[in-house]
């Protein structure tokens, strides 16, 4: 579905991505692992258009998105859920909700997709008139992806899902994430510091390091590795 | 009486500064622009309708319908030449960046109008002009009843668009959060384009009042520097204190006018510009400092 072809990303004159090369799987949830600064946020954002590669490539479903205004990506039915939520936070939910709604295929089916987030998060529907910055850190998490999801993506990128979020709040998140993935058939592509999270949602893992594919494969086989434990979880390969 | 006469004045002359002040404010809030040419504009609009009224007896506030968009295409083009390559620039080199450039805009306008109109004063003299409404014994003209209802409409009619229009909300989602709004499918380069032109068209609503009273090349910083004075009461990126903080100046001026003087208008109105910025430097109509 998604096809990113040995990239090389950049912030400034500093190189943080060399020749990525991704395949994500439309169905199932893929996750991108890595240490903070390996780069797997840039290539969420290159994905999401913000940054653009100087090298290689990025198709989805055959069309190249690479060169597009982060603004038209939206469109071809990928959508971002931002590092740190990035809220409109003068705005009420519901307008946060609307403002994820404003390409002209997301407008025409606006009711509908609100009826279906506020029904995956209900305590978005209590909070409706309330500013975004007054709403706690899973709720801005949830209202974060609900506003994502108002574009009616087939490709949800989430950046650092768990970021300043607390475990029970992360698990019932992802337990959310995961549900809307079986039940909509929405793709999901994570990329994550909480490498034991992150494994456990996914069906698919890569992991990133200083701006390099290391490795990849089933999440579930990724977890038990050595090379995982070891770098991540400070266990020793026994 | 007389006391009473002075306060209506008052509020008449501080719905101006709210109409020259408000575009000010929008480009100020919502991009990070300080275009200080603002005032210049209101003046350029102003000699819009003198010119309207002279050749063809349009009414300034019929001409509207010439100035506004004219204004919005002028708005456009400044910003599409000259300020659309200061988004490169973090926030603080955008505002210095773009204080200087319209600063240059400031004497290049003023150059421009004492060359195509010469340096005198011009007015433009409708039928109503000295016509007054009595209530009781307090006297109010009619153009000045005009201004207040301008001033009202416009400032509450931008703040509809912002907050209740999907166009609107775009250019408030950009203002908040640039790259978050584009990450939702917001066009921002058109969404800021349409915002800074409709900035510089709400000059045109100064312009036309303006050409009720006096319009001369000169006219312009003196405008801008009403605009500042109420920028810095409102608060920056407050679009609805823009109103209050005029009336505000209005207001004290007179009083000022009342208990000491004429000459004292521009003193009055600098020294409540200094108490503010000492005691209340995040502006008097927002409620917490800006992030």
């Amino acid at each position: 579905m998604l096809e990113i072809t040995g990239i090389d990303v950049f912030h400034g004159d500093l190189q943080a991505v060399w020749d990525v090369s991704l395949s994500i799987e439309g169905k199932g949830i893929t996750t991108l692992i890595g240490s903070n600064g390996s780069g797997k946020s840039t290539v969420l954002s290159t994905i999401a258009g913000l940054l653009k590669p100087v090298k290689g490539s990025i198709t989805f479903d055959g069309v190249r998105i690479d060169t597009m205004p982060a603004h038209k990506i939206v469109e071809t039915g990928i959508a971002m859920v931002p590092e740190g939520r990035r809220l409109f936070r003068e705005m009420t939910v519901l307008d946060n909700l609307e403002m994820g709604a404003i390409t002209k295929r997301a407008r025409q089916k606006k009711n509908e997709t609100m009826a279906w987030v506020l029904d995956v998060f209900p305590i978005l529907k209590e909070r409706a008139r309330q500013r975004a910055d007054t709403l706690s850190g899973g709720e801005q998490q949830m209202l974060a992806i609900g506003r994502s999801l108002m574009s009616q993506p087939r490709l949800l990128l989430v950046d650092e899902l768990s970021l300043g979020l607390a475990p029970v709040v992360v698990q019932k998140i992802s337990h959310i994430l995961d549900e809307i993935n079986k039940t909509r058939g929405i793709g999901i592509f994570l990329v994550e510091q909480n490498v034991v999270m992150a494994l456990e949602l996914a069906d698919t893992g890569h992991i990133i390091e200083n701006g390099c594919i290391v490795g990849s494969g089933k999440a579930s086989e990724l977890l038990a590795s050595d090379q995982v434990r070891q770098a991540y979880l400070g266990m020793d390969g026994e | 009486m007389e006391f009473a006469q002075y306060i209506t004045y008052g509020v008449i002359n501080g719905s101006l500064y709210a109409l020259v002040a408000i575009g000010l404010a929008l480009i100020m809030g919502i991009m990070g622009i300080f275009n200080i040419a603002q005032g210049s504009l209101a003046m350029i609009a102003g000699y819009g309708s003198v010119l309207f009224f002279q050749h063809l007896k349009i009414d300034p506030f019929v001409s509207l319908v010439f100035t506004l968009p004219a204004m919005f295409l002028i708005g456009v083009f400044m910003y599409l030449t000259m300020f659309m390559s200061m988004n490169k620039y973090d926030s603080g080199q955008k505002l210095r960046n773009s204080m200087l450039v319209s600063f240059g805009l400031v004497l290049i306008m003023e150059t421009l109008a004492t060359i195509l109109w010469t340096a005198n004063e011009r007015t433009v003299t409708v039928a109503y002009s000295g016509a007054v409404l009595a209530v009781g014994d307090l006297r109010i003209p009619y153009t000045g009843l005009a201004t207040i209802v301008l001033a009202i409409g416009v400032i509450f009619g931008l703040h509809f668009f912002l907050k209740h229009t999907t166009f609107g909300k775009s250019i408030w989602a950009v203002s908040q959060d640039h790259d978050c709004a584009m990450l939702m499918g917001v066009n921002v380069r058109r969404t800021t384009l349409a915002a800074f032109g409709i900035g510089v068209a709400i000059s045109a609503f100064a312009g036309a009042v303006v050409s009720l009273h006096t319009v001369s090349p000169a006219i312009g910083i003196d405008w801008t520097n009403k605009a500042l004075i109420l920028i810095v009461l409102a608060g920056v990126g407050s679009i609805n204190g823009i109103l209050f903080a005029g009336l505000l100046l209005g207001i004290v001026e007179a009083l000022g006018v009342y208990l000491v003087g004429v000459h004292y208008t521009g003193v009055v109105g600098l020294l409540i510009f200094i108490i503010v910025l000492m005691f209340r430097p995040q502006g008097l109509f927002v409620r917490k400092a800006g992030v």
